[in-house]
């Protein structure tokens, strides 16, 4: 198998964040029950005539920003045509050799180490139909909802050779449009979907193999097992002699294979045209500084930020920033508390685990930053401990009440009042008298356990450091008074 | 003068004046619609009820002094504009029972004035002719000779002018559909400058080249007519924010106007007759004070490929929509979705249209791409800047607007290649998206059938255009045909 | 050169059934009209013109404002085949 080099390229359809579709003004919603989201232009009927968006261009330009790559100033819309019972108009509405982002490249960076990958372009174009296949009639139901739903597709070049490459690069495309604003980039609810290519080359060839093109990919553990096997596959059939048969092929999510798809015939000629019916747009460099300027501050930057500036660990800044609603939310909190460490550790090690149990979802956290800033906030105080803090997130989810309320009803704030100390502690010296006579006849391990009992009786209501003070005083008071 | 003969400003004036209802205009249309269309064959539908409704709402409007231009005043649409609610063909079996759910701008803007309108008009199927003889449902003639074709695509729009079955009628032009059949009845009809009026609503035939347009017994009410018309159109991305008053010039003067006369189209291939009858009307223009300059136009040869070649390519892509599953006419016979829409499309479509789909599909397919469309690009390219060149000294140009006067049903729309010869006069008006009015100038001796010429000026010179045509038709006197 | 074959692509390209018997026939008719698009072959294209016309700005193209979707029931009134709000097609294998 090491004796070949697999050669990756990906496709991405990132759904653009647009209040409206890419050619008529209805809303983009999936909520809506199967042709409820759809006017005479969705639906293709004779006489309609496509409207481009103005916000679809404004994020294909901001999106040549975020991945490097030129803008088109002289953007033009083309037709896709083939049949298919998605597609209402028999023609895809997109773009063919004047897109919106001309050439880039973005770094990525692997256990192998960083590397740039090259992205070939851009381009903006409408989403299908679904189809949902009836069991009873024996046909197909053809919903025309997503039909014009903005997508930009952004295509690479074939620069990748494995399948953790492709997955660092989809999840660094992925974080600089949610960066960017013009796409939420979440594979699991469908706003990014990939298509791979992948072909086996030997290593000393310049020439590439026979590609096969593996569609409509929508979880990153998919697109590496589809990788993945697609090598093996392949290699197996070099290895045998054979030639692969350059098709397209889909994943099999639970059996964990690719499998060919029945190809349609003249399927690739797609007859390329200009759309007559939408006038090709000039985007001048004023319009670009202006919307660089609108745009808000990008990934790199933020690393940087969190590195140099905040001294954060590298380890925790890639988390923080693999979702753009997270590093909006830590930004926030920070603002209200600046003790950067600790905030950044809080939101890696105790936010995060709801997110990635998917209790909760990154721009859905039902509280607001100032409120978790707060909680931060008292735990490095020491007005409540650790452990209650946990247990006070968890209850500002359920019950979304303010920390202090919560720590307060649930009697989670620290004692700050010593007599109070000072008697649990008489009492915990009053009452173990042997282990406090072993302690001061030299057993410094008894100690520890002294403070257990204090500690265990203030039952989280005290600051330890106190505790230990009081008791230290206390102690070192007793053996004065033997001497 | 009976009732059927008077002018626009003639009814307006009686209207408001309330010497006639709209009501009784109405029932006047509908009753000669019914007396005299059985021999005309022009409407496809007549919407009796609704016209009659429409009036009495005009009525109204009418006795509230609140009256514009076209208030109750009948009107007759060409059947590839869309109609809310009425049965809108193209005059295909394709879309024998097709209803929109919406109106095309135009009407939209018709229905604002409360104009009434009486029906839709007979055409070429998807416009797809010059005879009017390719329709599915029936086969309008010239109300000048019973045994002659109406020119077409728009046939029944002019046959029903001619007839005096409208007071005003719509068509469409791609490549002279309503020039060449207003020629051929002896009518005036105008095709404004690309992006002048809207097309949404418009079945689309070649998108970058298709105009609706006025027919009328003169250019003062076509320009009426396209003052109510035209406008900028969110619906329409290609409509034009240039606001025209297609009534400015109508008092032009034409002393001083410099008038071009393309060699090309007064040489072979056009009846000795025609270019006789309109280089007299050119005399008059002379004689009127205007400045005759002789010029060329060499790219004309270029014309008819280029013509085809664009309007098809387009075509193809624009009637692909049609399968039989959103809307129209669907083929009972067939188990798959590739047999429904196969067969569909060829039970559905006559077969001047699947000629043009074949054509179009050619041009644009791969390996043929650069050698057909690409070159009609270029063509289109070099007809713009040789139209500029010769504008940049002339105000206008005229030319005949068809090779030959209304041919036999029967004759020539049997032999494709003919019929698209006989379109050299108008192409490439359309190619270069100007404005162009065809005005009657004569009569052929030994038949009496009328010869129109076309008034072309430069891009949004419409008003320009139709005041030479009005300077002409002033003192023409109108032979109207006896039916 | 038109033939036989081609016109077969065309047709499945165009999805347009055609008969056996008609392709001959179609061949000769579509020969005729591509004999006349033919005089396009004569000229080449020399000089590097924009093919795709003049550009509008971005000012111009509509805003991303919502207005209300169609009712469902007006949209598929001219649907041959429609159940529970969806448009019927005959099964699509994958």
């Amino acid at each position: 198998m090491s004796h070949y080099v697999p050669v990756i390229g990906l496709e991405i359809h990132a759904q653009l964040l647009t209040k409206t579709k890419i050619f008529c003004s209805c809303e983009v919603d999936f909520g809506g029950e199967q042709n409820t989201r759809c006017c005479p232009v969705c639906i293709g009927l004779p006489g309609t005539l496509p409207v481009l968006n103005k916000q679809v261009v404004k994020y294909g330009v901001k999106a040549a920003l975020a991945l490097n790559c030129g803008v088109g100033q002289y953007t033009k819309i083309d037709r896709k045509n083939y049949f298919y019972p998605d597609l209402p108009k028999a023609y895809q509405i997109s773009q063919f050799d004047l897109p919106i982002c001309k050439a880039g490249k973005i770094k990525i960076e692997t256990d192998a180490g960083e590397k740039y990958i090259r992205i070939h372009h851009a381009h903006i174009e409408e989403d299908a139909g679904k189809l949902i296949h009836d069991q009873i009639e024996n046909t197909s139901l053809a919903d025309y909802n997503r039909c014009g739903v903005p997508l930009l597709e952004i295509v690479s070049e074939p620069d990748m050779s494995s399948a953790e490459e492709a997955r660092a690069y989809i999840e660094k495309v992925a974080g600089l449009l949610q960066y960017a604003d013009v796409s939420l980039c979440r594979m699991e609810e469908g706003s990014l979907r990939a298509d791979v290519n992948v072909s086996l080359k030997r290593p000393e060839s310049i020439q590439l193999g026979t590609k096969v093109e593996i569609k409509n990919l929508n979880s990153l553990k998919a697109i590496v097992r589809a990788i993945d096997y697609e090598i093996e596959r392949q290699g197996k059939i070099l290895d045998a002699g054979d030639v692969v048969v350059q098709e397209t092929r889909k994943f099999n999510d639970n059996r964990g294979i690719t499998q060919s798809m029945r190809s349609k015939e003249n399927a690739d000629d797609y007859r390329y045209f200009k759309e007559p019916d939408i006038i090709p747009v000039v985007i001048s460099d004023d319009e670009i500084e202006k919307i660089k300027n609108e745009m808000p501050i990008l990934i790199d930057e933020r690393v940087d930020t969190y590195l140099n500036e905040y001294e954060l660990g590298k380890a925790d800044v890639k988390i923080l920033v693999a979702d753009r609603a997270i590093s909006d939310f830590y930004n926030e909190a920070v603002v209200y508390y600046p003790n950067h460490k600790a905030v950044a550790n809080f939101v890696v090690v105790e936010l995060l685990k709801y997110i990635n149990e998917g209790e909760l979802k990154g721009d859905e956290i039902p509280f607001t930053a100032e409120e978790f800033a707060t909680l931060v906030k008292m735990t490095e105080e020491e007005v409540v401990n650790r452990n209650n803090a946990k247990a006070i997130l968890k209850l500002m989810i359920d019950d979304k009440k303010a920390p202090q309320v919560i720590a307060k009803e649930q009697g989670f704030l620290m004692n700050s009042d010593t007599s109070a100390i000072n008697e649990v502690v008489i009492g915990v010296v009053d009452e173990f008298k042997e282990e406090v006579e072993g302690y001061l006849a030299g057993k410094d391990k008894l100690f520890g356990f002294l403070m257990g009992q204090c500690t265990k009786r203030l039952a989280g209501r005290a600051n330890p450091k106190t505790i230990k003070g009081i008791l230290e005083e206390k102690l070192n008071k007793l053996r004065c008074s033997l001497k | 003068m009976e009732l059927c003969d008077m002018s626009l400003f003639k009814l307006r004036q009686m209207l408001d004046e309330k010497q006639i209802s709209s009501v009784e205009l109405t029932q006047y249309y509908l009753d000669r619609i019914k007396e005299l269309d059985c021999q005309v064959e022009s409407y496809i539908t007549v919407c009796k009820e609704e016209a009659i409704i429409a009036a009495q709402k005009a009525d109204k409007i009418i006795s509230e002094g609140k009256s514009r231009v076209l208030t109750g005043i009948p009107i007759g649409i060409k059947d590839n504009i869309c109609t809310e609610g009425v049965l809108t063909t193209c005059a295909s079996k394709m879309l024998y029972n097709f209803i929109p759910p919406y109106s095309a701008t135009v009407i939209e803007k018709l229905k604002e004035q409360d104009a009434v309108i009486l029906g839709k008009l007979n055409m070429d199927e998807f416009a797809m002719g010059g005879s009017t003889q390719t329709s599915y449902y029936k086969k309008t003639k010239n109300p000048y000779d019973l045994t002659r074709v109406p020119g077409g695509s728009s046939g029944g729009s002019a046959a029903a002018m001619a007839a005096r079955l409208a007071v005003i009628t719509l068509g469409s032009d791609t490549g002279g559909s309503i020039r060449q059949p207003a020629a051929f009845c002896g009518v005036t009809g105008m095709k404004p400058t690309y992006g002048a009026v809207s097309r949404y609503g418009l079945m689309a035939f070649g998108s970058s080249l298709d105009q609706i347009g006025p027919l009328a017994k003169s250019s003062r009410e076509c320009a009426e007519v396209l003052n109510v018309i035209s406008g900028w159109d969110v619906h329409d991305g290609t409509s034009s924010r240039n606001n025209i008053d297609f009534t400015s010039e109508l008092d032009r003067k034409i002393k001083g106007l410099k008038i071009a006369l393309p060699k090309e189209f007064f040489g072979q291939g056009i009846d000795e007759e025609i270019k006789d009858v309109v280089l007299k009307a050119v005399k008059k223009y002379e004689e009127m004070g205007a400045e005759i300059v002789e010029v060329s136009l060499p790219t004309l040869k270029y014309a008819i490929p280029t013509y085809y070649l664009l309007s098809s390519a387009e075509a193809s892509s624009n009637l692909s929509r049609y399968d039989g599953i959103k809307f129209g006419y669907c083929t009972p016979k067939s188990k798959t979705y590739e047999e429904r829409i196969m067969r569909t499309r060829k039970e559905g479509f006559g077969n001047e249209v699947k000629r043009r789909i074949f054509l179009g599909t050619y041009a644009l397919s791969s390996g043929y791409y650069d050698a057909y469309y690409k070159k009609a690009l270029y063509m289109r390219e070099k007809i713009k800047e040789e139209y500029a060149r010769i504008f940049e000294s002339c105000d206008v140009m005229i030319t005949p607007t068809a090779p030959t006067t209304a041919y036999k049903i029967g004759d020539t729309y049997n032999d494709p290649v003919k019929m698209y010869l006989a379109d050299i006069c108008t192409v490439t008006v359309n190619i270069a998206g100007l404005p162009a009015v065809n005005t009657i100038c004569g009569y052929s001796k030994e038949d009496n059938m009328p010869i129109g010429m076309s008034i072309v000026g430069k891009a949004f010179d419409d008003a320009k255009v139709l005041g030479v045509a009005h300077a002409f038709e002033k003192d023409f006197t109108i032979k109207s045909p006896s039916l | 050169m038109l033939d036989t074959e081609l016109i077969t692509y065309l047709a499945n390209l165009s999805k347009i059934e055609i008969e056996e018997a008609e392709k001959e026939n179609l061949v000769s008719e579509m020969s005729a009209i591509v004999d006349l698009m033919d005089a396009i072959n004569e000229i080449s294209i020399e000089d590097d013109i924009n093919l795709n016309g003049k550009g509008v700005d971005l000012e111009s193209l509509r805003e991303d404002q919502i207005i209300e979707s169609y009712n469902r029931a007006l949209l598929l009134t001219n649907a041959s085949h429609k159940k529970d709000g969806f448009f019927v097609v005959p099964k699509i294998m994958e």
